[in-house]
């Protein structure tokens, strides 16, 4: 049977803030480098001047930090495949504690309530709930140089010039790959705070001169308040409110992809492994455990999840491409192996292939 | 049984190859994959059949809702439909294909419409079948799960989608330390099917 393509919706999923936080890792050095060289602020340069590596790391800096130690309050609007969903977001940073809620504003109800590293989200529509712990990963800590120079291996920061967002002056730039492996990014940093307003991931193009036309998927704030009063208990109402609610806390432990009997044989370029958990989940009961192994270019990352192949549950591999994100399901011996990421699926099948049974 | 998912139907765990896959190709123009198709719907045993038949009218459904959300139906009108539709099949020996898609007004979807979609619907669930309806998608929306090869699938709020397949999806955005602002929302799906592996 021929491989037939179509478009289908999907349900809401607690979906784009990866491809948001990475584009806000980015954005965070562009603020920094602003700061560094004032002439940049104050006349930006020519458009797509590639920045040294320094200063493309210190925007990605500054962007980075905005997200995670401002308060800001707004409507996040999320636009792929001529598609627009919006979201409501409070994000505030009290003390060493981070409060953040997103709450889905059309379609199924959807709630993400985080405190620090405890997640909870809750679909009310449906009186379900699932309570995990983010595990962070080493690549993904919490200081400022987390920002990994590893994505500046594997794409160049290019300073695109000025523009406008949700009414606030802003700096675009452009994270463009160094080869087809990865999706290039255009991103919108607030001139004044750095905080990312809007985020494109752009179809791959071969050529770094050539024009990005199509951004595959998008992020940007309609509308936002930055510098607010937080307001914590905003937050903090919605927490273990899971009364009626079927409640799925799904167990997370780290291990090594070497301890689980799998190795990596090929590397793919540009990816580090970040780190590698045991973790139950939420649709599989207490029987099933998946591996889930993470890579990451320093901007972008895919997961590689493991379980053993189950005839009635693994019929049909599967390649699915919602937004930016693509997923490849395909079985290995006597295992199924599902890989997800923000990539061109050609490099989610570099990982699935390079994926080594070693008992 | 339900009229949701060509998957519901356990017959084919049971036979080495799914009668589903053989309408989907059949759909997509393999001439060989018609005849068992048409043989499974003939001379079937009742749980193949029923498979078979809902496979069929999985494709049809799919394809109004991707035309146009407005040709989403609730579900309660598919099942009465479904239901006629097995009494006629009970009382003729209609041979199934795809040109018989424009026979009945109720399948508005042109036959070359179907044929791309009918791979995809291989897949079973990641996509939405039906969201019609309000308090009329009641009925489907009161069986809360409903088991299918390939993933678990859901009815939720009217919504028939593969859980597992966006457990997956929100796990690894997850990954990333999930700091920041995360849009939610009906997506886009895009969806390629690989053929299964010869068994």
């Amino acid at each position: 049977m021929a491989g037939a393509v179509m478009r289908r919706q999907a349900g809401p999923v607690g979906a784009a803030r990866g491809a948001f936080r990475r584009a806000a890792q980015a954005l965070a050095a562009v603020w920094l480098a602003t700061l560094a060289s004032p002439g940049w602020a104050q006349q930006p340069p020519a458009t797509d001047l590639a920045l040294p590596t320094a200063e493309a790391r210190q925007w990605l800096a500054r962007v980075q930090q905005a997200a995670r130690n401002g308060n800001y309050e707004g409507t996040l609007v999320y636009s792929a495949g001529g598609q627009v969903t919006s979201s409501r977001v409070l994000h505030y940073r009290v003390g060493a504690q981070t409060y953040e809620l997103l709450e889905s504003m059309d379609g199924r109800r959807h709630r993400i309530v985080r405190l620090n590293d405890e997640v909870q989200t809750a679909w009310p529509g449906n009186q379900v709930a699932v309570v995990e712990r983010r595990e962070t990963l080493p690549a993904w800590g919490t200081t400022p140089q987390a920002v990994d120079p590893l994505a500046l291996e594997s794409y160049e920061l290019r300073h695109e010039g000025a523009s406008r967002v949700a009414g606030r002056e802003a700096h675009v730039v452009r994270l463009q790959p160094r080869d087809m492996l990865r999706y290039a990014q255009r991103l919108w940093a607030d001139v004044a705070t750095g905080l990312m307003l809007r985020a494109d991931v752009l179809a791959a193009a071969a050529d770094a001169r050539a024009e990005l036309k199509t951004a595959l998927e998008s992020h940007a704030f309609s509308e936002i308040e930055l510098g607010v009063k937080p307001r914590p208990e905003q937050v903090t109402q919605w927490l273990n409110k899971f009364d009626g609610y079927q409640v799925t806390r799904p167990h997370q432990q780290r291990t090594t992809l070497e301890a689980e009997g799998w190795a990596l044989a090929r590397p793919v370029k540009g990816f580090q492994l970040a780190g590698c958990l045991k973790r139950g989940m939420a649709t599989a009961g207490d029987a099933g455990t998946v591996m889930q192994a993470v890579f990451t270019d320093g901007l972008t990352h895919v997961s590689v999840f493991v379980e053993p192949f189950q005839p009635e549950r693994h019929r049909q591999e599967l390649q699915a491409q919602r937004g930016a994100t693509a997923t490849l399901m395909a079985r290995r011996g006597e295992h199924w192996v599902t890989v997800v990421g923000d990539v061109p699926l050609p490099t989610l099948r570099l990982f699935a292939d390079a994926l080594d049974r070693r008992p | 049984m339900s009229p949701a998912s060509p998957r519901s139907a356990p017959a084919g765990s049971t036979d080495p190859a799914d009668p589903a896959d053989w309408l989907s190709a059949a759909v997509d123009g393999d001439t060989s994959a018609l005849d068992r198709a048409c043989r499974a719907l003939r001379e079937g045993d009742e749980r193949t059949r029923a498979a078979t038949r809902g496979a069929w009218h999985t494709y049809h459904l799919i394809g109004d809702v991707l035309r146009s959300s407005e040709l989403a139906s609730a579900p309660r009108r598919d099942a009465d439909f479904l239901a006629g539709f097995r009494e006629r099949l009970a009382a003729e020996p209609v041979v199934l294909a795809p040109v018989a898609a424009s026979r009945t007004a109720r399948w508005r979807v042109p036959a070359a419409a179907v044929a791309s979609m009918a791979g995809v619907a291989v897949v079973a669930g990641v996509l939405v079948m039906s969201r019609g309806g309000g308090e009329g998608a009641a009925p489907m929306a009161a069986a809360p799960v409903v088991p299918a090869a390939g993933g678990t699938t859901v009815v939720r709020d009217g919504y028939v989608r593969d859980a597992r397949l966006e457990e997956f999806i929100r796990v690894h955005q997850g990954a990333a330390g999930g700091l920041l602002l995360q849009p939610q929302g009906v997506r886009q799906v895009d969806v390629v099917v690989v053929p299964a592996p010869q068994r």
